[in-house]
């Protein structure tokens, strides 16, 4: 799979308009709350790897990473809601 | 935030998340107790489930700018090597959705991880009758499991399945079974008579049949046996996006049918552009499909649209009669139900049970295609269970749908307008753009398309030309952009120098209360000049008398210009239908020409 750079994320994002400063906030947010899911998001958000890429670099299962992924993108969407 | 909070909130929210939303509140109930703030932060969490689904990347897809121009909508890249069972089954195991409900059918459910490892046995079993990459598997099965085991374990092996309607005659198998050069065929334990009555002489390519359901038989493979025996462990065929994946046989009204060869990603196409585009499908969604998963609509509805965002697919393998349907509704709770307009006609027709009205109130939508579903039962259906129906046009070369209507912006009668996505053009007989609002060829840009028909290099070439797809369909677009079915390009009648469009007059008789069906067809005068003819089913208990066939052309008159009315009304008992119900036209056309 291609990685992706910093550059190129907002042309995954669906959202046209999502702010990547705030998204990299939210992050910082998360990392204090949850370091490992925060780092699951950078590796797979803005570093383009794969569930199970990722589930190597961290250490933990693909499934870990899999629930991860899905609870990191919710706490965002939570966290991002509650700034706008 | 405390870790233990935290930690408290996360195993709550996974917890929840591995339940139906009807059982959420009752397992939060007990999880928190007394705790409100406890309960008020998970419930805050979840709340964003279905947008996370859909934000910042959708698994497996890329976008990035595409070498060609597809309107209003993300382009969709997939990576060169691509296994649709990899996308559509394999990616729900390190996503975390093992335990959750991918197929409902009867009692019977089937987890994700279920579905996986017996996808994983049928494509090991398969390879140990002898099946390779590109060769076809023919599938004549009823809507189980096992439909979504054989036709995801062929295609993971890189094997091409062949799902085939369970409605034909032995001597149409047996033309099937030739064209397709499938060696293996798994069937139905019911529907195997039908294959076994064609001499084996008559076979030239099949070898070996897998019967689902079905204990020791002599010269048939038990499904379970095969499964069972076979690895659950499978590593998919590393197949390109544009290998091919399956085929689905094109059911014209005339001639044989044709195989279109549908590729890799075309399912992953249909289910961004219409499934998630228009539907907004999402994991908590809970598909139910009338037509069956042998069609490329159902395929879609019951099948890979759930499957894709790790939703429930509810199946009924029997035939789709009122009280079965409305049976699944109740028992099942469907959020999106797909179905046709001839059922929908059914479901209208069947009077509410006991004093209490069928509870529909899970459905968020109601879809239907095959064909233009008439404006009148879309108010009937709203009036009476206050569900709108996204009426929407597709074709088996396209695999789903091309044009449909969108949730709070219906436009009663019509298809609707073009998926984000996809483009569509009408043209005259010269392919030049018509004018707004006259009726003209649809011809339709879609990446979801077929590459070919099989074997049918000339019939290829008059309906695909380069990316556009000639629908057969004639269509006109009003002033803000719906598209309005004016029939079939080979069923327009061309009256004293004006196209009439049958399917219009028809909309106009079936709103007769005396009226059950109808059709309107083409009959030459003495000057061999064309006139229309009505052909009439009437309700039961109605008579078919002159009189009545005046107060129909009066009725028709009434509503529609002059010229539009038919010359003359037959009535009949029943009409000429192929075995997937469709109208067959010009068996009509032969009756009222004798």
């Amino acid at each position: 799979m291609p990685h992706i750079c910093l550059e190129d994320a907002p042309s995954v994002c669906n959202e046209p308009d999502a702010n990547i400063v705030a998204l990299d906030d939210a992050l910082k947010a998360l990392a204090e709350v949850d370091d490992r899911k925060s780092r699951v998001v950078e590796l797979k958000f803005f570093g383009g790897l794969s569930i199970e890429e990722t589930a190597e670099v961290v250490g933990v299962s693909p499934e870990t990473v899999g629930r991860d992924w899905k609870l990191a993108k919710m706490w965002l969407l939570h966290e991002l809601s509650g700034r706008n | 935030m405390e870790p233990e909070l935290w930690r408290r909130i996360e195993e709550l929210c996974q917890g929840a998340m591995e339940l139906d939303q009807s059982r959420r509140g009752e397992f939060l109930e007990r999880s928190c107790g007394a705790d409100k703030e406890l309960r008020r932060r998970v419930e805050a969490l979840l709340a964003h489930e279905t947008k996370a689904e859909h934000f910042i990347e959708s698994p497996a897809l890329e976008a990035e700018e595409s070498d060609f121009a597809m309107t209003s909508a993300p382009p969709i890249v997939l990576t060169d090597e691509f296994n649709a069972a990899a996308y559509f089954i394999d990616r729900h195991i390190p996503e975390g959705r093992g335990a959750k409900v991918a197929i409902e059918c009867g009692d019977i459910q089937v987890s994700y991880r279920q579905l996986f490892e017996r996808v994983n046995q049928l494509g090991n079993g398969l390879r140990s009758v002898g099946v390779r990459i590109e060769e076809r598997v023919f599938l004549l099965l009823f809507d189980t499991p096992e439909f979504a085991v054989s036709f995801f374990g062929a295609i993971k092996i890189g094997a091409i399945p062949v799902p085939v309607n369970t409605l034909l005659k032995p001597a149409d198998y047996a033309y099937l079974l030739n064209n397709s050069r499938a060696r293996v065929a798994i069937i139905s334990q019911s529907l195997l008579s039908l294959v076994q009555a064609i001499p084996k002489h008559r076979l030239r390519y099949l070898e070996t049949i897998i019967a689902v359901g079905a204990g020791p038989l002599a010269g048939v493979v038990p499904f379970e046996e095969l499964t069972q025996k076979s690895s659950s462990t499978l590593d998919a065929e590393p197949t390109s996006k544009d290998d091919a994946a399956f085929w689905l046989y094109s059911s014209g009204s005339t001639g044989q049918p044709k195989a279109c060869v549908h590729l890799q990603h075309d399912m992953v196409v249909s289910t961004e552009r219409y499934a998630k585009g228009i539907l907004n499908i999402s994991e908590n969604d809970r598909c139910f499909s009338v037509a069956k998963l042998f069609f490329a609509y159902g395929l879609g509805n019951g099948l890979y649209f759930p499957l894709a965002v790790g939703a429930t697919s509810i199946l009924l393998p029997g035939p789709p009669k009122p009280q079965n349907v409305f049976e699944v509704l109740e028992r099942h709770r469907p959020t999106l139900f797909f179905s046709v307009p001839s059922n929908y006609t059914k479901l209208l027709s069947n009077p509410p049970p006991d004093g209490r009205e069928f509870d529909l109130s899970s459905v968020r939508h109601a879809i239907s295609a095959g064909e233009a579903l008439p404006a009148t039962v879309f108010h009937r259906f709203n009036e009476r269970f206050g569900v709108e129906i996204l009426d929407a046009i597709g074709s088996t070369e396209a695999l789903h749908m091309m044009i449909s209507n969108r949730p709070g912006a219906v436009r009663p009668g019509s298809s609707g307008t073009i998926i984000p996505g996809f483009e569509a053009r009408i043209v005259d007989d010269n392919n030049r753009t018509v004018a707004q609002g006259e009726a003209g060829n649809l011809l339709v840009r879609a990446d979801s398309v077929c590459a070919c028909y099989w074997n049918q290099h000339e019939k290829t070439k008059d309906t695909i030309e380069g990316h556009w797809i000639r629908t057969g369909d004639k269509y006109y677009q009003d002033e803000d952009g719906y598209f309005w079915y004016a029939g079939r390009s080979d069923d327009m009648l061309k009256v004293s120098g004006m196209w009439i469009s049958p399917i219009e007059i028809e909309g106009v008789l079936i709103e007769h209360p005396a009226v059950q069906e109808a059709a309107v067809v083409a009959r030459a005068d003495q000057d061999g000049l064309t006139k229309p003819v009505a052909c009439i089913v009437l309700r039961d208990g109605v008579s078919g008398t002159p009189e009545l066939a005046r107060k129909l052309q009066d009725f028709v008159v009434s509503r529609l210009p002059v010229f539009k009315r038919p010359h003359a009304v037959e009535f009949f008992s029943e009409f000429p239908k192929t075995a997937s119900g469709k109208l067959q036209r010009f068996k009509l056309r032969t009756a009222v020409n004798r």
